[in-house]
């Protein structure tokens, strides 16, 4: 009786309760063969070394047995018949590095099942940081941009009311002009009716006011004309 | 002049707890190159005795997808 180990990678899409069964049936067959499983560890899902039947990853699982060198060669064929096993290796091990089984089947699937979700868990958590760092600076910056525009929209609803204010403002000054004009206008007529009135008064007492009238008239007509071409 | 030997110790002659085993692949990696090649005695300073078992244990890791037969330089 020799005692062997046998290192066998299991399909990693097999989650527990397949690869339970999985683990069972190859203990089934062993024992078919003639030999007496002794201890399994279950590594867990490893990243694979290189691809093996288009797979990056897989599940290890080492069995120690011990049996006739008959048994390895049955075993070897059963291993490489299954499908859902990638690779194996067999190798013979001295009575001293048998290892004992400390926990079951069972609660060794749990907890590397536990440990898978740890490290996704991790995994998630510092991609999530590390997504979160650029999602906040964008999100900052989208701030930023957000109160740029808000001001660029207030400038530009500023620059919106403001051509409206500066064409109110130009009417307005437009009337305003055309108020001081009319104003002008008006003064100007007297001034020079004044003086026409002086002049005519000296000339002529009686028809002064007369004239004074249509020179008034005329004058405003003339600075009203000037002031619609200006 | 003092004769200086730069002859190294096999480390492990000089440490007996470490063992040559397949599965320590994290042990094997140090005797590989990044293109996976193994790395001469000569190089590292193992003795010849280690060195056969050390070649063993890197052929059957890589045969079980511990190790990598070869690395494409390109993808480092």
């Amino acid at each position: 009786m020799n005692y062997y180990e046998t290192l066998y990678i299991v399909h990693p899409s097999l989650e527990a309760g397949r690869l339970k069964d999985i683990i069972m049936g190859v203990e089934e067959s062993l024992k078919k063969m003639g030999g007496a499983p002794l201890a399994l560890e279950l590594w867990g899902k490893r990243r694979l070394a290189y691809f093996i039947d288009k797979q990056k990853y897989g599940t290890y699982v080492l069995l120690h047995y011990n049996g006739k060198g008959k048994c390895t060669g049955e075993f070897a064929v059963e291993l490489e018949h299954n499908p859902n096993i990638l690779a194996y290796l067999t190798t013979c091990i001295e009575k001293e590095n048998v290892m004992e089984q400390s926990e079951d089947l069972d609660t060794q699937i749990a907890g590397k099942s536990r440990e898978a979700e740890r490290r996704e868990s991790r995994s998630s958590v510092t991609e999530t940081k590390v997504s979160d760092s650029p999602e906040a600076s964008v999100k900052e910056s989208d701030t930023k941009e957000a109160a740029e525009n808000e001001s660029d929209e207030g400038k530009s609803a500023d620059d919106e009311t403001a051509p409206e204010e500066d064409t109110e403002s130009k009417q307005e000054n437009a009337d305003e002009t055309s108020e001081v004009e009319e104003v002008k206008a008006d003064e100007e007529p007297l001034e020079a009716a004044e003086n026409k009135s002086d002049e005519g008064k000296s000339a002529d007492d009686e028809t002064a006011p007369e004239e004074d009238t249509e020179s008034k008239q005329e004058n405003a007509d003339e600075t009203a004309a000037v002031s619609e071409k200006e | 002049m003092a004769f200086v030997s730069n002859r190294r110790i096999c480390i492990f002659c000089e440490n007996n707890e470490q063992k040559i085993n397949y599965k320590e692949f994290k042990t094997l990696r140090k005797f590989i190159t990044d293109q996976g090649k193994i790395i001469p005695g000569h190089v590292t300073g193992v003795c010849a005795k280690h060195q056969r078992h050390l070649g063993r244990a890197i052929k059957q890791s890589r045969n079980i997808a511990l190790l990598p037969y070869s690395v494409d330089p390109r993808h480092f």
